[in-house]
């Protein structure tokens, strides 16, 4: 529990796709394993690769670039699956990398119509700025539901003023070690 | 009672479901066969157990009504009271009435349910009002429930304190005993004598009133050994047991009521010889038990594999050798978890047959009719999966029986036929089936006049009608609308489709056949799998990916000539046994490319079905035969059509398992065939069950 | 040697029940009623006494609180047709031993003297 304040501070997963960053929240990350095999499922919604055998459980797999009308870029070996919970269900979902496991105060998140000007507010929990950067807190409900097209989030031309955040942690001893079994 | 948790409400509710499925089916036999001892104790005891469990959680007018229906059982069971239309009616009234109680702790908005009804006709129907007698009189409840009151364990208590033994004395009188009241008096006079009795069951009074039967439980508080008082005892002429066991430690070791109950039932053969010993379980840890089991399997096979490797690359190392066995001994034990773990999912189908001699009454009461119904086989087991799916299809052939099958009492009778009409259901094993009849000796299907409907309906031609047999005819009523116009035209009024009763039963991967001869009767008969929890499949690949057909679809797997593959007004046909089947590239109507084409004279090929519809589908290679456990695709890819879900492979590969009928829908555009598969991995009620239409 | 007193009113039952307990072994006194039973008891004090419930005169019920009246330590085991269930209780909570049920097998009625002894 954070020593100052009861909902200060928000546990975040961080990713990478198309060089923006995004993050979900940790308590809906399963985990988070290399790309393998995956079974291609006839007339599956487009954006999803198939399914993989999760230790004896079919997961679907659904690919970020293509679900949010990106170019495919191939896999690299930073490239992984990141298994959470989509409405209840586990979804595996392809991402370029998975860059951090950080704590943010929560006061530094900002709905995401203040700064985002698309439809892509709907699949957003809001934007955090952190380091400089600006990172997009998903709604994975959202995202994954298969009912409508998305579209990458347009940021407004409007330059941003950033500050840099003091009370940004840096990883937690605990965290690494989490991140790194979840990867392994 | 006021700290009820969720748990012992669940644990209430489940026994007095059990209970209230116990009175039903008994009061119905109650009517049919007359009163008998056993099924009045039966029946009183369902009565009591619920009474007591109500008050227990505090729900006074459930705990009422159970209280006045047991009186009513007290009389019938005294002869006090003959078994007639209106005990029947008031007695099925008040269990109504009870459910509705049930069902009202769960749904507390449904507002309070009136007892006062079913009360004041239980009272009417009463001979004797006086229900405090026979709230006294309890012959038939258990030594826990009596001896784990407040009061009794208080006694108890004191009297160890005052440095008395407390003994638990059971005795039982010779049932050939003409007094055996007067017995069970002798025992307590005796007992008395040597000690103090803080209790009995029956009460003394009771006995001395002769409600009693032929046993006596008593708690005497006493300081003479137990050889003596065993020896006084045994001068009671006609006893034929005597049981005498330390009661103080259950008390003093400050275990609860619940946990006495259990160590008293465990050293009463009586109790313990009728209820066997059980535990209940959630159905989702049952559910994710075999999931768990299932990953063990996938993993073993995989281990095995690996061990078969590292035996080809290290042959004769001892270290290999005693991996080896090892794995040969995990394989074994994990085989047996598996089997037991199957067998804990079996059920028998008591559990679904249970409700039925009440259903079937009241619907021969609403046709006017006389049926005598027999169950058999009910003890019968059958995966909790299965079970699930089979009750609905089992009610459409009951009501098909009860409104279509036997004709009216009048009718029998001018037939020469007994005035009741007799319907069997029955159940037996038969190898890896289980094979579920109903039969009716009422009118029988008649052949011409199902011939006759199809005709009209246009169904079948006159021609190919007047070539028919007449169990072929019979067979017809399984078509869609042909078993509806039968039907309506029989008794005005609601037809029910048998095609969906065979497409339910399909869908379990079950058969379904009638065979009928006008006036004497009907018999369908269900062929049943015992499991559904695995599906032998044959696996292909299609387009470099595992599919895998479920093996009940495959009617043939083989290389056919590719010459035999015609074109006919653009599409592929193939001539397969006098027969012109379809054929489809699986591949391709996956939107996939095939992968390999590299002899074209031959082609690898499966002739699938789906009802009655036949279909060849080629694919790139077999890969043989292999038991498959079928797991869902999740709510993200479902209604993806063809797929029926996937299988997780010994190697750890994933196959997609193909659902034929909604394939062949699709490619084919044949509305005939329908598709329900049925999901047993998840036991998200959602997931369970996908229905293709 | 242990004696026997048979209290019934039906000679042809005292008949039965003297030979029986004679054969056995049992020195036997025979009464007809009540008051002579109460008599001879005085008389003889006997080891046991079986007594039959239905009776002229004095009941056997009535006998029996007599009896015990006279001798708190009395054996005695009552002798009854069937349908006296209520009375047989009352009998035994009035002191008798124990009881046997007309028409009586010979192995009951010896059984019940034993028990009366013990």
């Amino acid at each position: 529990m954070p020593a100052n304040g009861q909902t200060s501070e928000k546990h975040l997963v961080l990713f990478v796709i198309a060089g923006e960053k995004y993050a979900v929240d940790i308590n809906s990350v399963y985990e988070i394993i290399r790309p393998q095999p995956v079974t291609r499922v006839p007339k599956a919604p487009f954006f999803v690769e198939g399914i993989i055998n999760l230790r004896g459980k079919v997961v679907p797999v659904v690919d970020m670039r293509k679900r949010l009308g990106l170019a495919n870029a191939g896999q690299t070996k930073d490239s992984r699956i990141m298994v959470v919970d989509s409405n209840g269900e586990s979804v595996g979902i392809i991402v370029d990398a998975v860059t951090e496991v950080l704590r943010i105060p929560a006061d530094s998140i900002e709905p995401p119509s203040n700064i985002i000007v698309s439809t892509a507010s709907d699949y957003m929990l809001g934007i955090a700025k952190h380091d400089g950067d600006m990172i997009v807190l998903l709604h994975l409900d959202k995202v994954l539901s298969k009912e409508q097209a998305l579209a990458p989030p347009v940021f407004d031309d409007e330059p941003l003023e950033y500050e840099k955040s003091p009370a940004t942690t840096k990883m937690g001893q605990e965290e690494t070690k989490a991140t790194n079994a979840a990867v392994s | 009672m006021t700290n009820l948790t969720k748990e012992d409400l669940a644990i209430f509710l489940q026994e007095t479901e059990e209970l209230l499925q116990v009175l039903d089916e008994d009061i119905v036999k109650l009517e049919h066969s007359g009163a008998t001892t056993e099924l009045l104790n039966e029946i009183f005891r369902a009565a009591h157990t619920i009474k007591g469990s109500a008050a227990m959680i505090g729900h006074q007018r459930m705990s009422d009504l159970a209280h006045a229906m047991e009186t009513v059982f007290d009389e019938l069971r005294k002869g006090s009271r003959p078994v007639d239309a209106e005990l029947i009616d008031t007695l099925l009234t008040s269990l109504d009435t009870l459910r509705a109680l049930k069902v009202e702790l769960t749904s507390p908005q449904s507002g309070e349910v009136d007892v006062s009804l079913a009360i004041s006709m239980l009272h009417r129907i009463s001979t004797n009002d006086d229900t405090d007698v026979s709230r006294e009189h309890q012959p038939h409840a258990t030594v826990e429930e009596v001896f784990s009151d407040e009061e009794t364990l208080q006694k108890v208590q004191s009297a160890l304190k005052e440095g008395n033994k407390v003994l638990l004395i059971s005795a039982e009188i010779d049932k050939n005993s003409p007094w055996n009241a007067v017995r069970c008096f002798q025992i307590l006079m005796e007992a008395s004598r040597l000690g103090e009795i803080i209790r009995s069951i029956p009460a003394q009074k009771e006995v001395e009133e002769g409600k009693v039967d032929s046993s006596v439980k008593l708690l005497l508080a006493t300081r003479s050994e137990e050889v003596k008082l065993r020896e006084k005892l045994a001068t009671v002429p006609e006893l034929a047991s005597l049981r005498i066991i330390p009661f103080g430690h259950h008390v003093r070791s400050g275990q609860t009521n619940g946990n006495y109950a259990q160590s008293s039932s465990k050293i009463t053969p009586e109790t313990a010889g009728k209820t066997r010993q059980s535990v209940r379980i959630d159905i989702e840890r049952l559910d994710s038990l075999m999931e768990q089991i299932g990953e063990l399997v996938v993993n073993r096979n995989r281990l095995a594999q690996l061990s078969r490797l590292l035996e080809a690359k290290y042959r004769g190392d001892q270290i290999i050798d005693e991996l080896e066995r090892s794995m040969i001994q995990t394989g074994k034990v994990v085989n047996m978890l598996q089997q037991d773990i199957m067998k804990i999912r079996m059920l028998p189908l008591e559990t679904v047959f249970t409700g039925f001699p009440r259903m079937v009454r009241d619907l021969a009461r609403k046709a006017g009719k006389k049926i005598n119904f027999v169950v058999e086989g009910q003890e019968t087991e059958i995966d909790r999966s299965v079970i699930e799916h089979i009750k609905d299809p089992l009610v459409h052939l009951l009501r098909n029986a009860v409104d279509h099958g036997i004709e009216p009492p009048e009718q029998r009778i001018a037939l020469g036929k007994p005035e009741t009409g007799t319907i069997i259901l029955s159940a037996y094993h038969e190898q890896n089936y289980i094979v579920i009849t109903i039969t009716d000796d009422g009118r029988g299907l008649d052949p011409a006049s199902i011939k006759r409907s199809a005709v009209e309906k246009g169904i079948v031609t006159a021609e190919r009608a007047a070539k028919m047999t007449d169990a072929e005819a019979i067979d017809l009523i399984f078509l869609p609308r042909v078993s509806t116009a039968q039907m309506t035209t029989e008794v005005s009024g609601r037809g029910v489709g048998l095609d969906v009763v065979k497409t339910n039963i399909e869908a379990l991967r079950g058969s379904v056949t009638v065979s009928s001869e006008k006036n004497k009767g009907t018999r369908f008969s269900l062929r049943l799998p015992l499991t559904l929890a695995i599906l032998p499949a044959l696996l292909v690949e299609a387009g470099g990916t595992l599919c895998a057909i479920p093996l009940a679809d495959v009617v043939e797997a083989a290389k056919l000539p590719t010459d035999n593959i015609k074109t006919i007004r653009g599409k592929k046909v193939i001539m397969w046994r006098d027969t012109v089947l379809s054929v489809f590239d699986l591949a391709t109507v996956f939107g996939w490319k095939r992968s390999s084409t590299s002899n074209n004279s031959e082609i690898e090929s499966v002739v699938v079905k789906a009802g009655d519809l036949k279909a060849c589908l080629t694919v790139d290679s077999l890969k043989g035969q292999q038991d498959i456990v079928l797991k869902t695709l999740g709510n993200y890819l479902r209604n993806t059509r063809g797929i029926a879900g996937a299988s997780i492979l010994g190697d750890g590969n994933v196959a997609l398992v193909l659902d034929i009928a909604t394939l062949l829908i699709t490619t084919i555009g044949d509305r005939r065939c329908h598709s329900k598969y049925i999901y047993l991995t998840n036991s998200r009620q959602e997931d369970r069950l996908i229905k293709v239409n | 040697m242990a004696t026997i007193m048979v209290v019934d009113d039906a000679a042809f039952m005292r008949l039965r029940c003297s030979q029986l307990l004679a054969q056995n072994g049992y020195k036997v006194i025979e009464a007809s009623n009540g008051t002579e039973a109460l008599a001879k008891y005085k008389e003889h004090r006997p080891d046991g006494v079986l007594l039959d419930i239905t009776m002229p005169d004095m009941d056997g019920l009535t006998a029996l609180k007599e009896l015990m009246a006279l001798d708190k330590n009395a054996r005695v085991s009552m002798v009854t047709a069937m349908g006296q269930q209520s009375i047989v209780i009352e009998a035994l909570k009035h002191g008798a031993r124990d009881f046997v049920v007309k028409p009586f097998d010979p192995d009951r009625v010896l059984a019940a003297v034993k028990k009366m002894l013990s």
